[in-house]
């Protein structure tokens, strides 16, 4: 298999692996594997002007984000609402926006065949970035996910904390739509870790634990996908909720 | 020397206000209790002390504050596996040894969950906590900074019974032992009577203060609950 696919999918289920700890802990699970479709139409844009489906995700993904924030802030919508909504007209636009089906079906079910030198490299870049500054920012990011309340009056910025996730989670979906699709994304950032915490009996050993989940869903993806001949998106989620069934048994 | 002063405070939620124009001090060393039915705004005064929510007019510390906080409401998933030691260990004052804490963190960490007995806790998870025990592992986390002020934001549910009977005498205790100023918030009118200094009754706006002897009279009550309310002045607190 090729050199390059083995290091991007790493690279993503590793860093999806460590801020998935968050999303499982701030309770957006499901916004997250929602979230992922919203980057459909930033993909066909890119595909439309000839640039690096990434840009055009993680364009997307940020814009959504940062829309959902702010009118999560200031009007009496509730979260899910928001979500929801931004989630349908991004699909519908997306289906719009994309010209060939085929591209379309890549989108959602992930093309990592097709990556080139310049996807290896930016991967190993952000998601390096994500990783370091996940590790760099964690107990602050446990803290404000615990009790906002708490750390606001310990002083910390919680503001800013909730912006830097909200940015780092647009940018490892991008960054795993290649490998998983904007279907399947947000399991990878799901899974390792739903199977870590039903194992675990500390935050510390949730993490390392997500983390090595992370690798061995990729690797047991990989391997299942070559030898049965299957997308590697699906192969990849399938091992893992083969890993999270196991981790259920007591 | 009054530690806090506070000024004609109001605080508005969409342009109704929730504290009308109170105004109190706090002695250091002393034990503050803000009275109040449901509503009446005492725990949005605490979160104006603590600069939580945006205000009017004047909170003057004597000097730059500690202010360790035990919050009414702790809503998080109980299903997280979360030990009371990391826990500890997300206090901000502790920079960036969550991954590899010191022994001397460790040890400063057991000291404080030993002032409320909880040191048993130290590797058990947070979600396997009973109300009671969980309250005191938030109070170790309060005093773990050698706060100036605590200020002690009473559960309205969920305390067992045994928890609210040991936990007043314990933060008076604490109080006097770490010399820190408590400020209280409290529905018992007992636990004020036997534990406070002084007493602030508020609807929105103050409606009483001073000593629990001269507030704690069943016009006062009257006034702040409505008719019907009794009270009985009882000593079998162990102190």
């Amino acid at each position: 298999m090729d050199f390059g696919i083995i290091t991007v999918s790493l690279i993503v289920g590793i860093s999806a692996a460590i801020l998935g700890v968050f999303i499982i802990l701030r309770r957006l699970a499901l916004v997250s594997d929602v979230l992922s479709h919203v980057a459909l139409p930033g993909m066909a844009l890119s595909l439309f002007f000839g640039v690096n489906v990434f840009f055009g995700a993680f364009a997307a993904l940020l814009l959504a984000v940062f829309g959902i924030h702010f009118l999560e802030r200031k009007s009496k919508i509730s979260f899910e609402t928001i979500v929801g909504i931004f989630f349908t007209i991004s699909l519908a636009l997306g289906i719009v926006f994309f010209e060939d089906t085929s591209e379309l079906i890549e989108g959602l079910f992930g093309s990592i065949e097709n990556i080139t030198n310049f996807d290896v490299w930016l991967t190993v870049i952000l998601g390096g970035a994500i990783i370091f500054i996940t590790l760099f920012f964690f107990r602050n990011f446990a803290h404000v996910t615990f009790s906002k309340e708490l750390a606001q009056s310990e002083g910390l910025p919680v503001k800013k904390l909730d912006f830097i996730f909200l940015v780092l989670l647009a940018c490892v979906i991008a960054l795993g739509i290649k490998v998983a699709g904007t279907l399947l994304m947000g399991a990878l950032t799901i899974l390792p870790v739903s199977i870590a915490k039903n194992i675990s009996g500390s935050l510390k050993s949730m993490t390392l634990l997500s983390v090595l989940f992370g690798i061995i869903i990729i690797l047991l993806g990989l391997l299942t996908s070559t030898l049965f001949a299957i997308p590697l998106s699906a192969a990849i989620i399938l091992s893992g909720g083969v890993l999270f069934i196991i981790s259920l048994i007591k | 020397m009054s530690i806090l002063e506070v000024k004609d405070l109001s605080v508005f939620y969409d342009k109704t206000p929730i504290v009308n124009k109170v105004s109190f001090s706090v002695e250091k060393g002393e034990t503050l209790a803000l009275l109040g039915p449901n509503g009446a705004g005492k725990s949005t005064i605490f979160k104006a002390i603590l600069g939580l929510v945006s205000y009017k007019g004047k909170i003057t510390w004597s000097k730059k504050p500690i202010i360790g906080f035990v919050p009414q409401r702790f809503d998080f998933d109980k299903t997280v596996p979360m030990t009371v030691k990391e826990f500890m260990l997300l206090h901000s004052q502790l920079k960036m040894s969550f991954w590899l804490p010191s022994k001397e963190v460790l040890s400063d960490i057991k000291k404080a969950l030993a002032y409320v007995n909880a040191t048993k806790h130290f590797n058990r998870k947070i979600g396997e906590l009973s109300s009671g025990e969980f309250q005191r592992v938030l109070i170790a986390r309060a005093i773990f900074s050698n706060p100036d002020i605590l200020l002690f934001d009473e559960p309205t549910a969920d305390i067992d019974v045994e928890g609210e009977m040991t936990i007043y005498p314990l933060l008076k205790k604490l109080s006097k032992e770490l010399s820190f100023t408590l400020i209280l918030i409290s529905h018992d009118l007992n636990i004020v009577y036997d534990f406070a200094d002084k007493v602030i009754c508020l609807n929105k706006k103050m409606m009483c203060s001073g000593s629990p002897k001269a507030v704690l009279t069943p016009d006062q009550l009257n006034k702040l609950y409505g008719e019907g309310v009794g009270f009985y002045v009882h000593h079998d607190h162990k102190h």
